[in-house]
């Protein structure tokens, strides 16, 4: 592949709609080739610039004179109160009709249920049960539907045309959407194993404590009796975030959010009502992991980011830079020393604006830091074998 | 609000910050109030005003823009049951807005009009913005009118790029394409 390829490979890249493969295809050229790397940089920082716009623009003039006095010559949409419930005069029209429908409709129902959106799944070992049926062989799991495994049983769903899914024993699993924009799982209990080949954001796995959003990745996670849980990323990026949706294809935290970004070989818990935590690489000793812990869900403070600090590698980078907005601001300071040292931030990058938490500035350190950590991307998991993922 | 946030999340933060009063306020401007609707348009006009400059790239029609927005939002808001948050609704009435706009004036095959939108956005009440904001502004405005569109829609508003070629009835392919060509002039622009 050549550079002009890559030029527009690199759009896709960054929007994370390039497959595993192509991905990796990419980034074997970026790494021979320094214009291409300028290239993606300077493209990195055209997207992080327009992520920093403004999402409000005054006009120069209060519009709402004009507004009032068109509005005060002109009707609303007719609506009707039913039982409390606003309708508008074409709502009642479409229920009525609708009513006639439904008539013919239940001659169909049985029809019209086969047509409901569903994903294949199939039995791996033991009993595993599809609502109160047991699944023999293979089985049609539909929007709405349980999965459920006791301790012997697992089993294999087909995420549509994008990937696969092992559910492993002692699980609980719905499929709540089966659209071709949103592919949405619910693991309540147990544990799963994602290996997905599409577009990032359109897998979505939803906990008790966060939404794993797939970046185009391979990862297990796993949740407990009590909604807390772990994931373990295998390949490619997945994005850990408490609420909705990741803010930018960047990776970059939104604290309202309170996204984190998770890496091949890294690891992120994740805690009801406190949403994920920091990811770190799971090689990680037993003491940075507790500190690390204790500071994303047990009020830890400045014993634990001092152990925290002295553990750390520079490929650590990424873990200290998720730590900038969550640590106290008497803190911060201490951090970016360390993160200066570990790994130099970029041009433009100052302690004053970083320790101001200057979006802009935590935009490019992240990018710089990705660039230059090197994230494994071996798979060390098991991989679904073509019998397995025969369905 | 962090500065990167999305439709989604602005949705989302909307809903936690106060689902009730807003809730209310849509509720009494269904039923006429208009002091309501005003408070609603206080609220949202400087992000429906920005999606409405930054596709036209033409400050003075981006506020009749805007206008016809509300008047619309206000024409159909008794249809809004709330299956979505408020703004998202709000937004995709906005862009509908400026796309038919767009189309129409495709069709009079007008010639485009001289923009004033440096201007405007020199003078749009903002706090002063850091050098880079600006420049950056102006060469969004400077993009032919559909990559433009297309970029805005994608980069600025976090649109996909299915949504975007349903709204804009192009190939996702095409889509692509002038996304692709819009980074490529404004890489240039701000090499």
């Amino acid at each position: 592949m050549n550079c002009n390829e890559i030029e527009i490979r690199l759009n896709d890249y960054l929007d994370g709609v390039l497959s595993v493969d192509e991905s990796v295809e990419v980034e074997k050229h970026l790494e021979s080739c320094l214009s291409c790397r300028g290239e993606l940089l300077r493209l990195r920082n055209l997207m992080a610039e327009t992520a920093a716009l403004p999402k409000e623009l005054a006009p120069k003039r209060d519009l709402w004179p004009q507004i009032e006095g068109r509005i005060a010559s002109t009707k609303q949409a007719a609506s009707y109160s039913f039982f409390g419930i606003r309708l508008t005069r074409k709502a009642v029209t479409m229920a009525v009709a609708a009513a006639v429908m439904l008539v013919a409709a239940g001659i169909f129902w049985k029809i019209r249920q086969s047509d409901q959106p569903f994903w294949e799944v199939g039995r791996l070992a033991g009993s595993p049960k599809v609502g109160s049926s047991r699944l023999v062989d293979t089985g049609k799991l539909r929007v709405g539907d349980w999965l459920e495994t006791d301790d012997s049983s697992r089993a294999l769903i087909s995420v549509g045309s994008i990937g696969h899914v092992e559910v492993e024993p002692g699980s609980r699993v719905q499929l709540v959407e089966a659209r071709l924009t949103d592919h949405r799982l619910a693991l309540q209990k147990g544990a799963l194993e994602a290996q997905i080949s599409a577009p990032p954001r359109l897998f979505f796995v939803e906990t008790p404590s966060a939404v794993a959003v797939d970046m185009g990745c391979a990862y297990r996670l796993t949740v407990d009796d009590f909604g807390a849980g772990e994931l373990e990323v295998i390949l490619g990026w997945v994005s850990l975030v408490r609420n909705g949706r990741p803010s930018t294809s960047l990776g970059v935290v939104s604290q309202s959010n309170h996204e984190s970004m998770v890496p091949a070989g890294a690891v992120c818990l994740i805690r009801p009502g406190v949403g994920p935590g920091t990811p770190f690489f799971k090689e990680k000793s037993l003491q940075f992991q507790q500190a690390l812990q204790k500071l994303d869900f047990e009020k830890g403070g400045a014993a634990e980011l001092q152990t925290i600090l002295a553990e750390s590698e520079a490929s650590d980078a990424f873990t200290l830079w998720h730590l900038l907005p969550r640590v106290a601001s008497v803190e911060r300071g201490r951090l970016f020393d360390r993160m200066a040292e570990l790994m130099p931030p970029p041009d433009g990058v100052t302690r004053e604006g970083i320790l101001q938490l200057d979006a802009e500035m935590l935009k490019l350190w992240k990018e710089d830091i990705d660039l230059k950590t090197d994230f494994p991307f071996v798979p060390q998991a098991k991989t679904i074998t073509p019998e397995r993922s025969r369905l | 609000m962090p500065a990167q946030a999305t439709i989604m999340e602005i949705a989302l933060e909307e809903n936690r910050e106060n689902p009730g009063y807003e809730w209310e306020l849509v509720r009494r401007a269904q039923t006429g109030d208009r002091p309501a609707f005003e408070e609603i348009y206080r609220k949202n006009v400087g992000r429906v005003y920005a999606v409405c400059l930054r596709i036209c790239a033409d400050g003075g029609r981006a506020e009749e823009l805007t206008q016809d927005v509300f008047v619309l939002a206000w024409q159909k808001l008794p249809t809004f049951r709330g299956e979505s948050a408020f703004f998202s609704w709000l937004h995709r009435l906005a862009v509908n807005v400026v796309l038919m706009e767009q189309r129409a004036k495709k069709r009079r095959a007008a010639k485009e009009v001289a923009t004033d939108e440096l201007e405007n956005l020199e003078q749009s009440g903002l706090a002063p913005a850091p050098g880079g904001r600006l420049v950056l502004e102006k060469a969004i405005a400077q993009l032919p009118p559909q990559a433009r569109t297309i970029f805005v829609l994608h980069d600025v508003e976090g649109y996909r790029h299915n949504e975007i070629a349903g709204m804009l009835k192009l190939a996702v392919g095409t889509c692509k394409a002038q996304l692709f060509r819009a980074r490529k002039l404004l890489k240039e622009v701000l090499r």
